[in-house]
């Protein structure tokens, strides 16, 4: 056995900050009709698509447009901070933290749908 | 962003009865980066003395066997890294910008690297330090040749340990690198040799110079290798300056008094009574120092024999080496060799099980049921019946 070390990509000082957006719940793709027909095309998931709009208000409330969805939210510190790992060593074996995360934006309010068109009530 | 972008950016926000003129700047489009299925990432939660660690370029290593659970070391800290499970989505952005005022550019791009409902949390414990006695070449100085050592590099390769508790433990069994880290199993011997000649010379324990232990031990005939003399004597002493030891007493009367029961445990393989092992151990210790059987709990127990027509107390040797590391492995073994102890007697035996923050009482009431003796002395008895009625 070998012992791997974990270090920093850069020093520490200068490592840079991500955030993270926490959801509740799962999210998920609709079904895509004619990636299921066409079996070579590899499954590309969640990558390259959009997910959506993020506003913050005058008093820095994040509000998030995700489809025909809204939900505000809250930004928090994450403490203790995440560290994000590298999944692969490098070429010398060693695992690298890539960047911290110190704040997070949570979303856990029930989504609220757009409504842009309202029927004037029949006479 | 181009123009029309935004354009069509701020009329979705529009729809969404987001009132642009209100908004702290940028505001973000967000989308899944394309490799973001490729988990390249893992987050790990840094605790405080993780994330000092980093910050000050010490090593942050994981350790271990593949058989073995992850465990994460710094220098002096052992952590067992746990795996959580959130039901909410965490969604990782590498460059979302939360914004703090109204002034900055109108609307920006972020990427998600990473979707994931886990984390990796570390949580400290005791080194796991079962296997270092495995591994540890043994001899003993009187009858067997010098084995080739373990070197620092191996033993950090096998062992789930911080450097730092690593080289304590080593202390604690008496290892010595030498060509490798190996134990001698006779250092006892070596101590009362020691003790023999302070007796004799009449020295100081304060100050005890090394070439003139070497000189009388070897008087006449080569007893003990030069290089077991000066291990020994470092063993036994609170301080070194330029070959003068300052000699620790309760070391010393706990080396002599290992020599006594190991010796007797080999000649006559039954236990001594207190009474005798007392008085054999203080007139074998120089006058200035005062025994006290507490100091060798952890090595030794003390029970009552009725075999000998009364009841008398006798003492037995009980060697740390193979004491289990797992807290109800040992209470078992324990309660095998008798069926109640003393709390003095546990809370030797059972520091080196208890968990970082946690206290020995409570690994000792986890696993035992207190009571009372008619003289008022806490007694602790085995909560499992098996062990009660061996």
């Amino acid at each position: 056995m070998v012992q791997f070390y974990v270090k920093c990509s850069k020093p520490f000082e200068t490592i840079p900050e991500w955030k993270v957006i926490e959801i509740q719940g799962e999210l998920n793709l609709r079904e895509d009709k004619e990636a299921k027909k066409d079996e070579n095309k590899p499954n590309e998931g969640f990558g390259g698509k959009k997910f959506g709009d993020i506003h913050f208000d005058e008093s820095g409330t994040p509000i998030l447009v995700l489809g025909h969805h809204t939900m505000t939210g809250k930004i928090t510190k994450v403490s203790p901070p995440y560290g994000v790992l590298g999944s692969e060593r490098n070429e010398k074996g060693d695992y690298y933290v890539e960047a911290i995360i110190r704040e997070k934006i949570i979303f856990k309010t029930r989504p609220k749908p757009i409504i842009t068109h309202v029927p004037t009530r029949l006479k | 962003m181009d123009e029309q972008e935004q354009e069509h950016f701020f009329r979705r926000a529009e729809y969404a009865k987001v009132d642009r003129e209100k908004l702290c700047l940028p505001s973000a489009s967000v989308s899944f980066s394309p490799f973001v299925e490729q988990n390249k990432y893992r987050l790990i939660e840094l605790n405080e003395q993780l994330e000092s660690a980093l910050k000050n370029g010490e090593d942050v290593v994981i350790r271990g066997d593949p058989q073995d659970g992850v465990v994460v070391c710094t220098d002096t800290k052992t952590f067992d890294i746990k795996i959580c499970t959130t039901s909410n989505e965490l969604l990782v952005s590498s460059d979302l910008i939360i914004p703090r005022t109204k002034e900055g550019p109108t609307a920006a791009t972020a990427d998600l690297v990473l979707r994931v409902h886990d984390y990796m949390e570390p949580k400290e414990i005791l080194p796991k330090l079962d296997k270092l006695q495995k591994l540890l070449p043994t001899f003993a100085l009187s009858n067997d040749s010098e084995p080739k050592g373990i070197s620092t590099a191996e033993l950090l390769d096998r062992v789930q340990s911080s450097k730092f508790q690593l080289q304590e433990e080593l202390n604690r069994l008496g290892a010595i690198d030498r060509d490798g880290w190996k134990v001698v199993t006779d250092m006892e011997r070596v101590s009362y040799s020691i003790c023999t000649a302070i007796d004799s010379e009449s020295w100081s324990l304060a100050a005890i110079d090394e070439s003139g232990m070497v000189q009388i031990i070897n008087e006449f005939e080569q007893v003990w290798p030069e290089w077991a003399i000066q291990h020994t004597l470092k063993a036994l002493s609170k301080s070194e300056k330029d070959g003068t030891y300052e000699i620790c007493q309760k070391k010393l009367s706990i080396q002599v008094a290992l020599f006594i029961l190991k010796r007797n445990a080999e000649e006559t393989n039954q236990s001594i009574v207190l009474e005798e092992f007392t008085e054999v151990w203080k007139t074998m210790l120089p006058s200035e120092v005062e025994p006290d059987v507490k100091d060798l709990f952890g090595f030794a127990y003390v029970s009552a024999d009725k075999s000998r027509g009364k009841t008398v107390e006798v003492i037995h040797y009980l060697n740390p080496l193979n004491l289990p590391g797992d807290p109800l492995m040992l209470f078992n073994f324990l309660f095998s060799l008798k069926k109640q102890w003393t709390d003095a007697e546990l809370q030797a035996l059972t520091k080196r099980v208890t968990p970082p923050g946690k206290q020995a009482s409570a690994i000792i009431s986890k696993y035992c049921r207190q009571s009372k003796s008619a003289t008022g002395v806490k007694l602790f008895t085995s909560k499992t019946p098996n062990n009660n009625n061996a």
